[in-house]
């Protein structure tokens, strides 16, 4: 300790080299896909379905926040997950989008610093320490700001809509069909899902774009997507950087595609309670409840269930409301 | 030797200190302002890489890209100082060689040499934006600390240069872009936005 607080001069600066190494090299993987003749080729279409699909059928993709390395979500978020697949059991669930890679690889997979993420991720696992965690949020935050960059995001979020598409398909999504698409993004997730929503909105199926604790700038996908839900809690201090980091957030920029979509009643911002951003007393907590008596887990869960249920209805109404406009009242 | 000098000059200019422009009168000024104003010129260049890329240009079109930012930027830096000397001269009066003009306006770009780090995302839009107020901030300072210019009249001569400097980039902006593109060897410069689109709806289209 003393060793530490001895050298905290070099230490800081040794950390502060690094950071800036992420930060000038964070654009160059969207870049580099994209130089390299960018292959669009997608899977074909798969053949045409000889049921009709389920009238709720609907396609969840869930993108991770800051904290993911893409090997796999962590246990608290894939049980949101399942938890919303309970209350809406003809949802498709869709986790596997690693949301800071254009070509979805994780930071684990082939890449030339594999080893050292792969040490970092096992390293937090076990020690559970915020020392190895740090870095893996640093490089992923990194790619949020290619994401909303003007510059790079629209090469970034062409190659994220590309990936969430394939999954989607690998899942048996059906582009001729109308089922909706809904892009739940937590945290960081939640930039890289409106940037995917700016190219996904051109497929048939409505695209509702839902915010957990979502940290975000004002880009396209929010006036493309066709309903934008902001998830927030009273204690996550986090959701606040969005407004002040980014300057289409301001009131003042009133122009802006944030708060266009604002004043159209595109989106809504609904508190879930008193949830903080991370760890005990988040969004995805068993161990805390609500005055009710709800776990916040199973609150945000709920919340997000009645969101997917709502849509779904608009989209397939029941039989007996469709057929029924000849016995409505004149 | 050389090399050290330069890095006096530049990170006195950097802090606006009256000893960076001593080198306006000083024999060697000019050598040593041409040498900051190509290191800030190169730097910019690295920093449009991530433009470049997405141009899909090649190694040596990134080369010549290079080369060809800086003779722009060169001009840039001569209709800049014509700008300004023409303000200070008919508008306010003021005699001053254009040669020690040029040298301040080729010092003004030292921040630039920082100029690299307008790739980082999201935050090297306002660090491009905070480089251009640096810059304008060095050339009112050496207009006022070694010309004798009254603060005032140095804001207003910056600014009615900068004015001017904006109309002639927008009367000559086609044929300065075509020229950019003509030395990196394209037709057009690619848009990220709507080239993503174009490709993507030509494989929808071919679906």
């Amino acid at each position: 300790m003393s060793w530490i607080l001895a050298h905290l001069e070099q230490l800081s600066s040794v950390v502060a080299l690094v950071l800036l190494a992420f930060a000038l090299t964070a654009p160059f993987e969207a870049l580099r896909w994209w130089a390299q003749d960018v292959d669009l080729t997608l899977p074909s279409l798969p053949p045409k379905r000889e049921t009709p699909p389920e009238p709720g059928e609907c396609y969840v993709v869930y993108l991770t926040g800051i904290g993911g390395s893409g090997e796999s979500l962590a246990r608290r978020e894939q049980g949101f997950v399942d938890r919303v697949k309970e209350r809406v059991p003809d949802a498709v669930m869709v986790t596997d989008v690693f949301p800071f890679s254009v070509t979805n690889n994780p930071l684990t997979g082939e890449r030339p610093l594999a080893w050292l993420w792969s040490f970092l991720h096992r390293a937090r696992l076990t020690a559970k320490s915020l020392l190895f965690e740090f870095w893996i949020g640093a490089r992923n935050v990194f790619q949020v700001a290619v994401c909303s960059d003007p510059r790079y995001g629209p090469i970034f979020n062409l190659g994220i809509a590309r990936e969430v598409y394939e999954s989607l398909l690998r899942h048996g999504y059906d582009p001729r069909s109308r089922a909706p698409i809904f892009l739940i993004g937590y945290s960081g997730g939640a930039q890289v899902a409106l940037g995917a929503a700016c190219y996904l909105t051109r497929l048939r199926s409505k695209v509702v774009v839902i915010t957990v604790g979502g940290v975000f700038s004002s880009i396209p996908g929010i006036s493309l997507a066709h309903h934008l839900y902001c998830l927030t809690g009273s204690k996550d201090r986090t959701i606040h950087l969005g407004p002040v980091l980014f300057p289409g957030r301001w009131k003042l920029v009133s122009g802006s595609f944030w708060n266009r979509a604002l004043r159209k009643g595109q989106v809504t911002i609904k508190e879930l309670g008193p949830m903080i951003h991370s760890g005990k007393g988040d969004y995805f907590t068993r161990s805390v409840s609500l005055e009710n008596g709800t776990t916040f887990a199973d609150h945000t869960a709920d919340v997000v269930a009645e969101i997917v249920k709502t849509t779904v209805a608009e989209v397939n109404p029941p039989e007996d409301v469709a057929d029924s406009g000849g016995d409505k009242p004149r | 030797m050389l090399g050290w000098e330069v890095y006096q000059v530049w990170g006195d200019s950097l802090r606006l200190r009256e000893s960076s422009f001593s080198v306006l009168d000083s024999p060697g000024g000019m050598t040593l302002a041409v040498i900051i104003f190509v290191l800030a010129a190169f730097s910019k260049g690295l920093s449009d890489a991530g433009v470049m890329m997405i141009n899909r240009v090649t190694k040596g079109q990134f080369v010549r890209g290079l080369l060809g930012g800086t003779v722009m930027l060169g001009i840039a830096a001569l209709t800049w100082s014509g700008c300004i000397w023409i303000a200070l001269r008919a508008a306010m009066g003021f005699e001053i060689a254009f040669e020690r003009l040029l040298i301040l306006v080729f010092l003004s770009y030292a921040p630039l040499v920082l100029g690299v780090f307008t790739i980082i995302p999201h935050a090297g839009l306002l660090w491009s934006l905070i480089l251009r107020i640096w810059m304008l901030l060095i050339t009112i300072a050496g207009l006022q600390q070694h010309f004798q210019v009254p603060l005032l009249y140095a804001v207003a001569a910056s600014g009615v240069g900068w004015l001017l400097f904006q109309i002639f980039g927008e009367l000559f902006r086609s044929k300065i872009e075509r020229l950019r593109l003509a030395l990196l060897g394209r037709e057009r410069w690619v848009r990220p936005k709507e080239a993503a689109v174009e490709l993507l709806e030509r494989r929808m289209a071919g679906e």
